[in-house]
């Protein structure tokens, strides 16, 4: 008898919170916002014990109970969130959740992926972590795309950046006009990321081989030389320059080009395609 | 293009929950010992298209002989879980690396693009990443990321093509830029390639640009003649169509048509 009134009462308790809360039952995890990690101290060094954060919110109280870290030799790392029981009664109010996470030493600088999964191995987030190394930078982010200046559209930045485990070299091409109205182009290379957002290299300058005697000589010409788009060979290949790119968020870059003598551009404020 | 993830440390911990279980059971189950490194997934049809019911086989090699026979699926936004199942098994499992096929005989996808699928354990762990793409009844979706710098084996400094690939679930654009010598010189000259579109899930064909700016005045000190300094546009000329045929993730092969004379010689492009 007291065991059914009990269960009564709580039957009753459930069913105003459904009524005034619109209690909802616990199921696969709901994101409201993206997870996000972060490294206690604000920047994990190799070779250091590191704690992170993983952070998120859920539009509901059925917040995760728990997180475990693993990894492996390849540069990748495992985050299994545990989330609320099955069954538990969720009421529909917005909830952050977060966890620390002791991931110890690392011993490689470089680029970790981080896959955040739930315990069905439902992947909830993919994320990275940047392990310093004290002697050269690791990029905070891509700086892979277009990249151009509204001002002065027309000319461009292409930047191919090759960035994992412990790769993190950027290529690039920067195209404008030369003094006389044609175009032009220069290769961005061998850059080191003097800071996780400060980008420093060379500017190099190629020629093709000249054609003068082989295009104008010829009557008819020949008809390679009346196609410019056929690919020709290099001539010459030089240092002419020095670059620094300034990475300012996800979607701006200050780009600084200088020529060997001194004689530098202004800072050019671009934006990503 | 295939990703492994956490195969040494699933390997410890799966190992040792399998032998505890066994110990306890004094059955056996198999141990995930071994690196899988050979998982592939394909479609019957083989490209399928969005909203279309497809055949998907998994296969791979597993440690022992006592392999997965089932799985399940789960479809997250551009993400599918294939979480496999292994039949429990009262005999020992012997350390033999052993094939593996399952197929779900019903898959359907809604949206077309690229989706990437997780390979999990039982236990929830993942295996491998596999790309795939969905194709569009309406449009060809490309089949590979061609995002990044490519250049000419035989011409390695002299120039190249930049490409920019954005893919998405519905979505897709490709922006390049051929960076080329043109006058008898040698000095350098660029094309802008847009405006296309896919034909295949391996061909692309779109418009050839040439584009110029106003002469510069640098009979006295001018910053803007410093041969860096960007300039602005005044014309952006079509003078020929583009085609590039995808051979794989890593090597595409670029024809050109000029407008004014039918001149192609394909390049075959590496990817930097």
């Amino acid at each position: 008898m007291l065991l059914s009134r009990v269960f009564f009462l709580r039957c009753f308790v459930s069913c105003i919170a459904l009524f005034f809360f619109g209690v909802a039952q616990a199921q696969s995890a709901v994101t409201a916002n993206p997870i996000q990690l972060s490294v206690v101290g604000g920047v994990a060094r190799i070779n250091t014990p590191i704690s992170l954060i993983l952070s998120g919110s859920r539009q509901d109280s059925c917040i995760p109970t728990g997180a475990s870290i693993s990894r492996n030799q390849n540069f990748q790392v495992l985050i299994t969130v545990r989330p609320a029981p099955i069954g538990t009664a969720c009421a529909e109010i917005p909830a952050t959740w977060q966890f620390n996470l002791a991931a110890g030493g690392f011993e490689r600088s470089g680029i970790y992926q981080v896959e955040v999964v739930d315990d069905g191995g439902f992947p909830m987030a993919s994320l990275e972590l940047n392990v310093q190394n004290g002697e050269q930078a690791i990029s905070a982010r891509s700086v892979s795309g277009s990249w151009y200046e509204p001002a002065s559209s027309g000319s461009g930045l292409m930047l191919s950046h090759d960035r994992a485990n412990e790769q993190d070299s950027v290529f690039g091409v920067w195209h404008n006009f030369a003094p006389d109205g044609s175009s032009s182009w220069f290769s961005l290379r061998g850059g080191n990321w003097i800071t996780p957002t400060e980008l420093d290299g060379e500017v190099f300058e190629t020629t093709g081989e000249r054609r003068d005697g082989v295009c104008t000589a010829i009557f008819p010409p020949d008809a390679s030389c009346a196609n410019p788009l056929r690919p020709v060979p290099y001539a010459t290949f030089q240092s002419i320059g020095r670059y620094q790119i300034s990475v300012l968020s996800n979607s701006r870059i200050d780009l600084r080009l200088t020529l060997n003598g001194g004689a530098s551009t202004r800072t050019i404020q671009l934006q990503k395609l | 293009m295939k990703e492994n993830f956490f195969s040494s440390s699933i390997s410890n911990r799966y190992a040792a929950k399998a032998a505890a279980l066994a110990i306890l059971l004094g059955i056996a189950l198999p141990a995930f010992t071994q690196e899988i490194n050979d998982t592939n997934i394909s479609f019957s049809p083989a490209a399928p298209q969005a909203g279309e019911l497809a055949a998907l086989t998994l296969r791979g090699t597993w440690p022992e002989n006592c392999p997965p026979n089932d799985m399940s699926w789960q479809q997250r936004e551009d993400q599918l879980v294939l979480q496999l199942k292994i039949p429990a098994t009262f005999a020992p499992c012997a350390q033999v690396l052993t094939p593996y096929s399952i197929t779900l005989p019903a898959v359907r996808l809604l949206d077309s693009g690229p989706y990437k699928v997780h390979v999990t354990t039982s236990a929830g762990e993942i295996i491998a990443t596999l790309p795939i793409v969905i194709q569009n009844a309406a449009r060809n979706v490309s089949e590979f990321d061609l995002d990044g710098s490519w250049f000419d084996p035989e011409n390695p400094v002299g120039g190249g093509l930049m490409l920019n690939h954005v893919r998405a679930r519905g979505s897709e654009r490709l922006f390049g830029t051929w960076l080329n010598h043109v006058d008898v010189l040698g000095n350098t000259s660029w094309f802008s390639l847009q405006g296309g579109s896919w034909r295949s899930a391996s061909r692309y064909v779109g418009n050839v640009y040439q584009a110029s700016a106003n002469e510069k005045n640098c009979a006295a000190a001018n910053v803007d003649c410093n041969k860096l300094a960007p300039g602005s546009l005044r014309e952006l000329k079509k003078i020929g169509s583009f085609t590039i045929d995808v051979q794989s993730a890593n090597r595409i092969i670029l024809d050109f048509t000029q407008d004014t004379q039918q001149i192609t010689r394909p390049v075959g492009l590496q990817r930097r």
